[in-house]
């Protein structure tokens, strides 16, 4: 494996890795939030058990999603220090008022987690709510920050120097509200269906009390919320890679021929030059989604030069994975809420709920194919049609060690995460002794 | 300007030695506790101090990089190229014991030996690895894009190790001892951490001795500097923490991890007014590697808006979690229920 095929997959991995804790660090709160708010304003034990449960699972999460933050931010300056280098003044700066959003969410969530004893109810319920803030506050600006990355403005580039940076133009760059509103949503979507998850398949075990369906309706609830935004927030960004990416656009859709009136296609078998096979067309398709005008140019792959094209197949197919799972996901939500409103037999059956158990997993499966089109969508650049991935790697020789030991360690995290999730769900009963303060012990 | 900035980014820094490098004595001493009779009590006061904040210490580390990356993206790129080794090194540390910690906190008991064991030696480890790299922009052994590895067996090196895993030594058995006691956790555990606070603190005293003995013949730059004014902030350093260690002697925790923590906080922040103007000695100075001045009055303004609401909050979470009880059951209302 080349240092830079070495780097590009430890990146992957890593951030791969940290996005499922992130999005999860975003949308936990909100289901905590809502839970707790019902449990209170109802004095409804249950409520407040649910809770409970979600915040010790949130606490877990948290322990190892604040480690694979702190290595992404270690690593992007040892793996890219030349990216550090030119765009730090630009991106820094965002990056820098991220901080202060992680350091109230962890604050608030700290004063969460040893403030039960010691605060008021509705004072305690309320220090969630920075909670909430600082995970979406953090998402929508790391996001933000990444989409400079696929449409870079804000600074006159002369040498392959960004001079004169104007930071505000930078943050509001054009790829900016697709893909933020698009990825706040994912999470919270993901995370919704994540809970619901959880509670679908204990219902499908047999377990079917007042706990176990509220659990479900909590999650769903903020799927259902989030479902739109999510979705709106998809197609703009879909029609913002039109206007400013064509060459991932034409890797997402298999557009090989620039072509007026393209059709979208389905499925089917695409190639490396973005020829699909078997597919599915409709006609104008895709000119109406990208473009809104069924006679608009889309531009193929023809038109961009070999060595500035993204590698088709993957972006190709992680684009229809998410767009499947996008729709299967809209499936699971309308069948729930229409089950509770008129069909209420089809939660006493096993398809809606083998539905939702698996939209769970799903879920995350599109948030990383989404990641995958986003980032291998706009290879072979780092800083879109400015500075190639290949002139921003390292020199040092470490690099294949590296992704060695950071792949071994995430597979340590991840077997820590199971068996602390699990143990720390399991030993509800034992809750005084082993909760999820120390404190709370001798307290 | 970038005197400013380079001013915020370098509190980040020394308040991350300095919450961190507590943090990695915590491991220290629970690793020590173990060979002890008094190993219970002792892991109760250290982990009690130890849950509530290390992950936001941890942050400051973050807060410190991305200062650098917003405000001196060349000094960042300098520092990533040279001491990558010893950054990955501490960076695996750091991971390794935090999955301890989880098991530690969230795990099944059957893992706790274990994961005590880890947590210990990774502690230690990681200390030392930051301690090494924290030395290195001033020994005058990065040279053009690389760290020299003459560095690793230098004089300045050799002694700054054993500076820096006393030093958390002490700050952490100072600060464990005066949450015990706060929190009335244990007379055993309070009076064992304070007479090792004080051990340890009276074995800096040499070591600070070797280390300036090695940093004036080995780096020129300061051998110029240390016989000016310029050292005032280092000596009152000493100086506070002098006085802390006498409060410790006389019981008054409080005062006492207040006076040793300033006296660190001085001492490190001297460290930077000695090497001024350079960021990375004789490589580049502050306002070689600084970033055009929109950005430093962006990062400027955030800070200034930022930092105080952060030390804000942080004193509410330090205060609540580690402050006296009693104080704090005065003001509960009704106890929350579940
Ligand atoms: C729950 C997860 C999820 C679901 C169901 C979808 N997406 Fe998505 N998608 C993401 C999660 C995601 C993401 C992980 O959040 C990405 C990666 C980068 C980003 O900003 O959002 C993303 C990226 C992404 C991009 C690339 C943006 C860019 O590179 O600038 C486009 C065009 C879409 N999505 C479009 C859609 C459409 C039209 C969907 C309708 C079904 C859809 N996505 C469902
Ligand atoms: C958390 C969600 C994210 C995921 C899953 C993700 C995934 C990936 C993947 C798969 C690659 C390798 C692409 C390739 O080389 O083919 C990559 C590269 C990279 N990503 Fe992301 N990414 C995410 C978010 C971000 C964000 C928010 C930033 C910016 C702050 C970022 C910065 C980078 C950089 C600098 C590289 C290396 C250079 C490059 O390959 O272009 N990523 N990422
Ligand atoms: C799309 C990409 C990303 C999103 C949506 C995201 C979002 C988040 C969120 C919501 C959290 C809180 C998680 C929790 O509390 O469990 C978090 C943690 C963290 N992230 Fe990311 N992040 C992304 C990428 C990055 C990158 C590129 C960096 C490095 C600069 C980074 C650094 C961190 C750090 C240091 C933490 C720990 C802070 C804490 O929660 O206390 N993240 N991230």
């Amino acid at each position: 494996m080349s240092d830079l095929l070495a780097g590009r997959a430890q990146m992957g991995i890593s951030l791969g890795f940290h996005i499922v804790f992130a999005s999860l660090g975003v949308g936990l709160p909100a289901l905590i939030c809502m839970a707790h708010f019902v449990g209170l304003k109802r004095g409804d034990e249950v409520w407040m058990r649910l809770a409970e449960r979600l915040t010790r699972a949130f606490t877990v999460l948290v322990v190892i999603g604040v480690v694979s933050g702190i290595i992404i931010s270690v690593e992007l300056s040892l793996l890219w220090p030349d990216f550090m280098e030119r765009a730090g003044p630009i991106i820094g700066v965002p990056i820098s008022v991220e901080t202060y959003a992680f350091f109230f969410e962890a604050i608030f969530l700290a004063l969460y987690l040893f403030g039960r004893d010691r605060l008021s109810p509705w004072a305690h319920w309320a220090t969630l709510i920075p909670v909430c803030l600082g995970g979406a506050a953090s998402a929508w600006i790391i996001v933000s920050v990444n989409s400079w990355m696929n449409t870079p403005v804000g600074f006159d580039y002369v040498n392959g120097e960004f001079k004169n940076p104007d930071l505000v133009q930078a943050v509001f760059n054009p790829a900016m509200p697709g893909q933020t509103l698009h990825m706040v949503g994912g999470a919270y979507v993901a995370t919704g269906f994540a809970c619901a998850a959880v509670y679908a398949i204990t219902m499908l075990r047999g377990r079917r009390g007042l706990y176990e369906r509220r659990g479900l309706a909590v999650g769903m609830t903020l799927a259902a919320f989030w479902i739109v935004p999510l979705g709106v927030g998809g197609d703009l960004a879909g029609r913002l890679v039109n206007e400013n990416q064509p060459a991932k656009l034409a890797a997402m859709e298999g557009v090989p021929k620039t072509e007026k009136g393209a059709p979208l296609t389905i499925g089917g078998i695409t190639g490396r030059d973005g020829e699909t096979k078997y597919g599915i067309e409709i006609p104008y398709g895709l000119s109406l989604l990208a473009a809104r005008d069924p006679d608009a140019v889309i531009k193929g792959l023809e038109e961009i030069r070999e060595d500035d094209r993204p590698p088709v197949v993957p972006v190709r197919y992680a684009f229809q994975l998410m767009l499947w799972i996008g729709n299967l996901l809209i499936l699971a939500v309308t069948g729930y809420w229409l089950a509770r409103w008129k069909r209420p037999r089809w939660l006493e059956g096993r398809a809606l709920l083998c539905l939702i158990a698996a939209a769970g997993p799903l879920s995350f499966l599109a948030i990383e194919a989404g990641w995958v089109v986003t980032e291998v969508g706009r290879q072979p650049w780092i800083i879109y049609g400015l500075r190639r991935t290949s002139q921003s790697l390292t020199e040092s020789g470490l690099v294949g060690l590296m992704f060695v030991v950071f792949t071994l360690l995430y597979v340590g995290m991840s077997i820590v995460t199971v068996i602390a999730l699990r143990s720390e769900l399991d030993l509800l009963p034992k809750r005084a002794r082993h909760s999820s303060s120390s404190e709370a012990a001798s307290t | 300007m970038e005197v400013a900035a380079f001013t915020l980014v370098w509190i980040g820094l020394a308040l991350y030695a300095l919450l961190a490098g507590a943090d990695f004595g915590v491991g220290l001493w629970v690793l020590f506790a173990s060979f002890t009779r008094r190993e219970e009590e002792i892991r109760k006061a250290a982990f009690g101090y130890f849950g509530p904040v290390w992950e936001v210490n941890g942050l400051f580390l973050v807060f410190f990089i991305v200062g650098l990356m917003a405000a001196f993206p060349s000094a960042l790129a300098l520092l990533s190229r040279a001491l990558i080794g010893l950054v990955l090194f501490a960076l695996v540390m750091f991971v390794v014991r935090s999955c301890a910690y989880a098991l530690l906190h969230h795990g099944p008991e059957r893992y706790h030996p274990v994961a005590r064991w880890t947590f210990g030696i990774s502690s230690v480890l990681a200390g030392l690895g930051l301690g090494y790299a924290a030395v290195a922009p001033s020994s005058g052994f990065i040279r053009g894009d690389a760290l020299d590895p003459g560095f690793y067996t230098s004089a300045l090196a050799l002694t700054a190790l054993p500076l820096t895993l006393m030093g958390s030594a002490h700050l952490a058995a100072v600060v464990i001892a005066a949450y015990a006691h706060a929190r009335e956790r244990g007379e055993v555990a309070t009076e064992w951490l304070r007479r090792k606070a004080l051990v340890a603190g009276a074995a800096m005293l040499p070591l600070t001795v070797l280390f300036t003995i090695s940093l004036v013949t080995e780096v020129d730059y300061i051998r110029d500097q240390i016989s000016s004014l310029r050292v005032l902030p280092m000596v009152a350093g000493g100086a506070a923490i002098l006085l802390g260690m006498w409060s410790l002697l006389r019981r008054r925790y409080a005062s006492a991890s207040l006076l040793i923590f300033a006296g660190y906080f001085a001492g490190l922040m001297g460290g930077a007014f000695l090497m001024y103007p350079y960021m990375v000695y004789p490589e580049l100075t502050i306002s070689e590697g600084a970033a055009p001045d929109a950005s430093l009055l962006f990062y400027l303004v955030i800070t200034a808006v930022g930092l105080p609401l952060l030390i804000a909050a942080m004193v509410a979470l330090y205060n609540m979690t580690l402050g006296p009880e009693r104080a704090q059951s005065e003001r509960l209302r009704e106890p929350a229920e579940g």
